[in-house]
């Protein structure tokens, strides 16, 4: 009786999302290796709940945004730039509902996203951020250890990209920083603070969000084809949002 | 504490179903209103950015609708054990799921019954 309630409270912790502080099994907290997929609890790696006040330069972008998620949503008449391929760029793609996978060697740390075939690097080996890099839609970034996390800095971005689904801007002035910590052999953690003061008036600190290991998935082709964005839209997006967009 | 468990993994599950689907706005479905409809399938659009299938289906009166069902995407659906095989033209299913708001014969898939009684439900795996 004893083992059946045991297993009980422990399947229940599962359930729950409980995560246990000790290591499933031995690995270096410094190894991020691996195929990696946000967690299942409807946490944002940008929320809106931290978003400082918007200068008038990113209040009208906003503005003018119609996204795919949230209160502001008109169905059938999104903007968001992914819509006509244009890439997701970084912190976006930490939030997308598909896997990535994470890269190490010994100067650098590559991360392919299965969302789009995008793929950034992160510099390890030193070098300093440049001075003034050519907008990018992933930017340029390096990465150092502070104890057991890495941390990422990143200039260089353009100003297209939104940094979520709900249509928040940047401004091609964000520096973006990324702090991973390897929680245990199965969680990532990533926490995103952006510092953009063209777009918001204080930097925009946001929780951290995890990341479930799932060693059996590999990253699968996904690429952003204009012909099947527009096949897709004709057949399902516009009929479903089509009474809005009158 | 097992009410807020459920509570908490179902407000989870809705959140995160949204952002599966937010690459195109899962707004514009009907979340209260799950309709269940015996399919004939005509075509399995096993495509990106999501897949959708494309079938037939009989109204109240015995008329003929031509439906169009969407879900996630191939690599997602993919490592939950679906093929661009799952689907064939003339097999006979149940379909589940939320009808547009727009009142156009377009649906968010929740659940597929295949024809020997096997259930597809498409979810990301945590």
């Amino acid at each position: 009786m004893r083992n059946v309630r045991l297993w009980l409270i422990l399947g229940l912790a599962g359930v729950c999302g409980f995560t246990s502080t000790v290591p499933a099994q031995s690995v270096s907290p410094r190894n991020l290796s691996g195929v990696w997929i946000g967690k299942r609890d409807g946490k944002q790696v940008v929320d809106e709940k931290f978003r400082p006040a918007m200068t008038p330069w990113s209040q009208a972008k906003f503005d003018a945004a119609v996204p795919t998620l949230g209160p502001r949503v008109i169905a059938g008449k999104e903007n968001d730039p992914i819509l006509r391929c244009n890439p997701d760029g970084i912190p976006k793609l930490l939030g997308v509902p598909q896997p990535f996978e994470i890269i190490q060697i010994p100067d650098r740390i590559i991360m392919f996203f299965e969302h789009n075939r995008h793929w950034r690097t992160i510099w390890t080996d030193g070098r300093k951020l440049p001075d003034d890099p050519d907008p990018s839609w992933m930017g340029y970034s390096i990465g150092r250890w502070e104890g057991n996390t890495l941390v990422v800095d990143s200039i260089g971005f353009n100003d297209i990209p939104w940094l979520n689904f709900y249509g928040d801007p940047h401004s091609d002035a964000m520096h973006l920083t990324e702090r991973y910590r390897r929680v245990d052999a199965k969680t990532l953690e990533i926490a995103v603070t952006i510092n953009d003061p063209k777009a918001y008036t204080k930097p925009w600190v946001n929780e951290p969000k995890q990341y479930n290991l799932e060693p059996k998935w590999e990253i699968g082709e996904h690429y952003c084809v204009i012909d099947e964005e527009n096949a897709y839209a004709d057949a399902v997006r516009l009929p479903a949002g089509q009474t809005q967009q009158k | 504490m097992r009410l807020r468990c459920m509570i908490f993994a179902v407000t989870a599950a809705i959140l995160f179903d949204a952002a599966a689907f937010s690459h195109h706005g899962a707004s514009a479905y009907d979340r209260n209103n799950r309709i269940t409809l015996k399919a004939s399938i005509t075509e399995f659009k096993w495509t990106n950015p999501h897949v959708y299938i494309l079938f037939d289906a009989l109204d109240q009166k015995g008329n003929t609708d031509h439906w169009s069902c969407e879900s996630i995407n191939p690599g997602m659906l993919s490592k939950q054990g679906w093929t661009r095989h799952t689907l064939n033209y003339g097999d006979k299913v149940t379909i589940i799921g939320f009808p547009a708001k727009s009142g156009s014969k377009v649906m968010l898939l929740e659940k597929l019954i295949l024809a020997d009684g096997k259930e597809l439900v498409p979810a990301l795996l945590d």
